[in-house]
Formats: C-alpha cells, sequence, structure tokens
C-alpha cells in the first residue's frame, strides 16, 4: 500500500474539492476525524505486524471495510453526541478513499478485501507499486501547494 | 443506554470478524508448510513474516524472515540484492524448500514506513489540539476554539 503522507494527500485533495462550496476550515472540528480515517486502517495493522509478525493473522482483518465500520462505530461512541455521527462519517470517508488509493496499487499478494467476511476476492487494480507512489511523492506535494494556493485565490474574489 | 449497546455491538461485531480471519484465511503461512511437508508439498505459499533476502546464490537465494526459520527459494535472481525486503508468492517442496511463483522487491520499503510516521504524529497532533476529555462523562469533547 502506498505511504501515509501519500494518503492523506490524496484524501485531503478530494476532500478540498468538495469543501470548495462548504468552506470549512482545513484541520480542525470534525474535520480532523477525516484525517484519522486516512490513516486508520494502517495504524491498526502495520505497526502490529511489522514488529511481531506472527500477529498478521490476527489483526488483518482490521485492514477491511467491515472491520473499520465497527471500528469507527466503536471509537466514536467515546465522542460527544453532539459530534458523534459527523465524526462516524468522517473516519468512514477517510478510511474508505484509503481503501480505494490501496486498491491501484499493484501487489504480489492480495490485500484488499472489501467483502471480507463475505468473500476473500482480491480487488486490486494493479496500476502501481508502492515505490512508484514514493517516486511521486514530489508531485503530490506540488499538486497539493498549487490546489491550495487555488482556493485560497478563488475564496478571496 | 444506547450508547452502550453500540459500543456492545461493535466489541461482538470485531470479535467474530477476528475469530473468523483467523480460522477462514485463504492464505498459507510458510510455517505451516514445515510443520506439516508432506501434507503442503506443491502448494502456493503466500504468507511469510516479514520476508527478506538474507543471501543471494546462483540459482535463488535464502530467505529470512523475522521471527521465522531461514528458506532456500529457487527464483531468477536478477534485480535480487541481498538485504532487500520481498513480496513472494511460491511453491511449496516437501524437501523444505521453495519455487518462487512471483517475486518483487519491495523497494524503498524503509523509507515507505518512516515517512508514514509524518502524517501519525500530525493527526495525533491535530486530536491533541481539537479535543478534551470530558473525565465526568467519559467522552472526548472539541474545545471551544475548534
Amino acid at each position: 500500500m502506498p505511504d501515509l503522507i501519500t494518503h492523506s494527500i490524496f484524501n485531503h485533495i478530494v476532500r478540498r474539492f468538495y469543501d470548495i462550496k462548504k468552506n470549512h476550515s482545513p484541520f480542525s472540528g470534525v474535520i480532523i476525524f477525516f484525517y484519522l480515517g486516512t490513516i486508520l486502517p494502517d495504524i491498526l495493522t502495520r505497526p502490529v505486524y511489522i514488529i511481531f509478525p506472527e500477529t498478521h493473522d490476527y489483526i488483518i482483518f482490521l485492514h477491511t471495510p467491515a472491520a473499520i465500520f465497527f471500528f469507527s462505530l466503536l471509537l466514536v461512541q467515546f465522542l460527544n453526541d453532539n459530534i458523534r455521527k459527523a465524526a462516524f462519517i468522517n473516519i468512514i470517508a477517510g478510511s474508505y478513499l484509503h481503501f480505494i488509493l490501496d486498491a491501484l496499487q499493484k501487489q504480489v499478494t492480495g490485500n484488499n478485501f472489501w467483502l471480507f467476511p463475505v468473500s476473500w476476492h482480491n480487488f486490486g487494480y494493479g496500476l502501481f507499486w508502492a515505490s512508484q507512489y514514493l517516486s511521486f511523492l514530489p508531485v503530490s506535494i506540488f499538486i497539493l501547494i498549487v490546489l491550495e494556493l487555488f482556493l485560497r485565490f478563488i475564496k478571496r474574489i | 443506554m444506547k450508547r452502550f449497546l453500540y459500543i456492545f455491538i461493535s466489541i461482538i461485531a470485531l470479535t467474530g470478524l477476528a475469530i473468523y480471519n483467523y480460522n477462514a484465511h485463504p492464505w498459507i503461512d510458510v510455517a505451516q508448510c514445515m510443520n506439516d511437508p508432506e501434507n503442503y508439498d506443491g502448494k502456493i505459499v503466500e504468507k511469510f513474516r516479514e520476508p527478506m533476502i538474507g543471501r543471494l546464490l546462483n540459482d535463488g537465494f535464502i530467505l529470512k524472515q523475522k521471527h521465522g526459520p531461514s528458506i532456500r527459494v529457487y527464483a531468477d535472481t536478477s534485480g535480487l540484492k541481498t538485504g532487500e525486503y520481498l513480496g513472494l508468492t511460491a511453491r511449496f517442496h516437501k524437501e523444505g524448500y521453495l519455487e518462487a511463483v512471483k517475486i518483487k522487491v519491495s523497494k524503498y520499503r524503509r523509507y515507505k514506513i518512516w515517512l508514514s510516521v509524518i502524517p501519525v504524529f500530525f493527526v495525533l497532533f491535530l486530536l491533541i489540539f481539537n479535543l478534551k476529555f470530558n473525565w465526568k462523562k467519559f467522552y472526548f469533547e472539541l474545545k471551544n476554539n475548534a
């Protein structure tokens, strides 16, 4: 899967297009849960099985849409009622965009079990290797900066 | 009350998914093959424990695993380097070696891991900056300035 900077940039760009009309503040309020959702599937699984590889078969299910749904549902129960629903929607949106970007990566073994637990079909569409995302990182950052400048410009006029 | 019901449902669902994942996953772990070689002879192995090229040989390499045994792999070695992480699917042979089917060096994997730490700290900072914990009601709420 791509690195988390690429995931964050991709999700941020998608969200900012949605925000052109809504004019949300970029990094405050419930919007922060969108960024939590962006990194959530990876931070629940990768650190654990990189450090303890034998745990892979116990925890890899957390990198699926079904598990993220229930994990987010659990997580938002520890938030104030006023923001619970909005935080849940933001976490789910961020996470599911994460899965879409993951599906564009070429892999030797499957990792996109979108229909788990119903099916183990791997929804990978194999366009780029993970190392290619890293090579594109300067371009991604450049696109992000141009977009932010553009949005600031059109908000002024 | 509704809140506790949701907590209960989520924990039950996650536990169920974890148990199902562990028992029903379709991939074969190389450790399973090593424990019962006769039964897994000729099977495709997809799961290794942080596989890395330990030593290059003329007709393959020694696969090193974190917390797992090293295994001889027969493969085309062009483009492979000692110390690189791998994505690998391979056919297991009961004599205790593997024959590579698909192989891909995970280039820059270490950089990818370290770069990924940056957004984690960024999100952590945003959460700390925007939320405060209400001990009476036992939940997080947005700070007034958020």
